[in-house]
């Protein structure tokens, strides 16, 4: 029979590899990969030669990878840590925890509300005919799959602990060793 | 523990990939070939036959023309009328065919509506029909029509159009459709019924900034997809040209007075309405000779009159100069657009 831990005790062991494995990969998907999105997407509007109309699509999507990534800097945080301690450490489950509660918070920071909005100015369409088309507003709006995507994340804490327990005694063996 | 840990695996995989699953799928027509939605702005050609002469022949006129060929009105039961070929760009056989669509409707009393058919007795359509309208109001008709290509229902479809003011601050509906479901692989035609007041209709083109006679509109189109898990609101705002100068506005608070020396193209060029609304009097002139409304003559406050008849539950309006005159029953929500839109209209003027 192997002895319980603390979680102060298990806050001591972890792969550092792992955890920056884990923050290296959440910094490339958080960061690097909506910067280049954002790069890509100023090229394309440059030489579509799309000006005035593409403005405001450009700016609501930059300003929403914008909230993305500076939302999601404690995720890379969170994301070092869950993976620095291994399966069955008490610290794993409760950064896992952590994580994912703020997961659901920064979901609602990016997309406020469950919604998208974009207007678009599109005054310069159609200007040498009587009928001009001045702006669309354009509002999309997806709270319920955010719903479901938050009753996931719930199901992954649940799923956490179960991981925690079914590796506890292996982990406490592992630590006895 | 085991048992459970690999069961709430299978659960958590399950929620993910059925999640993305329905998803991607509704986004991907069933088939890949055609559009995933087909919209089209459009009413079949079918008319009651109580409307006056007028309106059948701007109908009859508008629908042949449109359709490039020659067309026959034929009653509910699919029974051809007599003398009722009406050929395009052609006054004498639209005003034969009405004629000859009346003299049918009084012999046979069980006939309330015609429909325009060509001879291969595909029915005629039209953008807008043209209903029975009065000196201020004009009333039409049109269906929006919708092919749902997509795997899943489209609901509460709602199409609204507005009226707007330069400054958008003013806004007048003058058209909506009721929310609708449409069903995954059907069409659904959504009934827009138009009302334009052309005394709101006035009354705004001359707010906002006062620069411009150009008419604002505003299409506002809703829904819900994924059984109501995500859904899309769109406002539109388009502008309809005038080259007219903008005229001299004067809102008081008893007094509103437009005049303009040249004439509003986007109305009657013979619009010419004297009406009463309780003690207020209105006159509205568009023709060769300019543009001009007056409303109130400075010695009763415009919105307090008019809401004193609302709240009496009066929504008449009385048409010309006595003893000439005609009663107009508006409606009460009619009748409480327009007095909304008036206490806009006195807002954006700054009283």
């Amino acid at each position: 029979m192997t002895e319980d831990t603390t979680l102060k005790q298990d806050m001591r062991h972890g792969s550092w590899g792992k955890g920056i494995l884990a923050g290296v990969l959440s910094f490339l998907s958080i960061v690097v990969v909506p910067l280049a999105i954002i790069w890509f997407l100023q090229g394309l509007v440059a030489s579509m030669g799309a000006g005035d109309e593409m403005e405001g699509i450009f700016n609501t999507v930059t300003e929403t990878v914008w909230r993305f990534m500076i939302y999601g800097i404690p995720v890379i945080v969170l994301a070092f840590l869950t993976s620095f301690y291994v399966k069955g450490n008490k610290a794993k489950v409760l950064f896992t925890v952590i994580a994912l509660s703020y997961s659901i918070v920064w979901l609602f920071l990016v997309f406020p509300g469950g919604a998208f909005p974009v207007s678009l100015d599109t005054s310069e369409l159609f200007s040498d005919s009587e009928f001009g088309l001045e702006s669309i507003d354009l509002t999309l709006n997806f709270l319920g799959i955010m719903l479901i995507l938050v009753i996931i994340m719930l199901l992954r804490m649940v799923l956490s602990y179960a991981v925690y327990k079914s590796n506890r005694e292996k982990y406490l063996e592992k630590l006895s060793e | 523990m085991k048992a459970f840990s690999v069961i709430m695996h299978a659960v958590y995989a399950l929620a993910i990939a059925g999640l993305i699953l329905f998803v991607a799928l509704g986004f991907i027509p069933q088939n890949t070939g055609e559009m995933p939605l087909d919209i089209k702005l459009e009413a079949e050609s079918t008319y009651e036959v109580s409307e006056s002469n007028g309106i059948l022949e701007y109908n009859f006129s508008d629908a042949v023309d449109n359709h490039e060929g020659p067309a026959d009105a034929y009653t509910e039961a699919g029974v051809k009328i007599p003398g009722t070929t009406i050929y395009p760009d052609d006054d004498a056989s639209v005003t034969a065919a009405v004629t000859a669509v009346k003299a049918y409707a009084v012999l046979h009393p069980g006939v309330t509506t015609v429909t325009l058919k060509d001879n291969d007795g595909t029915v005629l359509t039209q953008m807008m029909i043209m209903k029975e309208s009065n000196e201020i109001t004009t009333n039409m008709y049109t269906e929006i029509s919708i092919t749902n290509r997509l795997r899943y229902d489209l609901m509460d479809i709602a199409i609204g159009v507005d009226q707007l003011n330069d400054t958008g601050t003013v806004s007048y509906r003058v058209a909506e459709s009721e929310p609708t479901t449409i069903k995954t692989g059907e069409t659904c035609s959504l009934p827009v019924d138009i009302s334009i007041n052309s005394l709101n209709s006035a009354l705004i083109m001359l707010t906002g900034s006062g620069d411009t006679m150009s008419i604002y509109m505003g299409f506002d189109i809703s829904g819900n997809y994924l059984y109501g898990l995500a859904g899309a609101s769109v406002y539109a705002t388009a502008v309809f040209e005038s080259t007219t100068d903008a005229p001299d506005v004067d809102i008081a608070a008893t007094q509103i007075s437009i005049t303009s020396t040249e004439p509003i193209e986007q109305l009657p060029s013979d619009l010419n309405v004297t009406a009463t609304i309780g003690a207020i009097n209105v006159t509205i002139v568009n023709g060769p000779g300019g543009f001009s409304v007056e409303m109130g003559d400075g010695s009763v406050n415009i919105v307090d009159e008019l809401q004193d008849q609302y709240d009496e539950g009066d929504y008449t309006i009385e048409i010309g100069v006595s003893p000439d005159t005609e009663v107009i029953e508006l409606t009460q929500e009619e009748y409480a657009q327009m007095l909304d839109l008036i206490k806009q209209v006195m807002e954006a003027g700054g009283v």
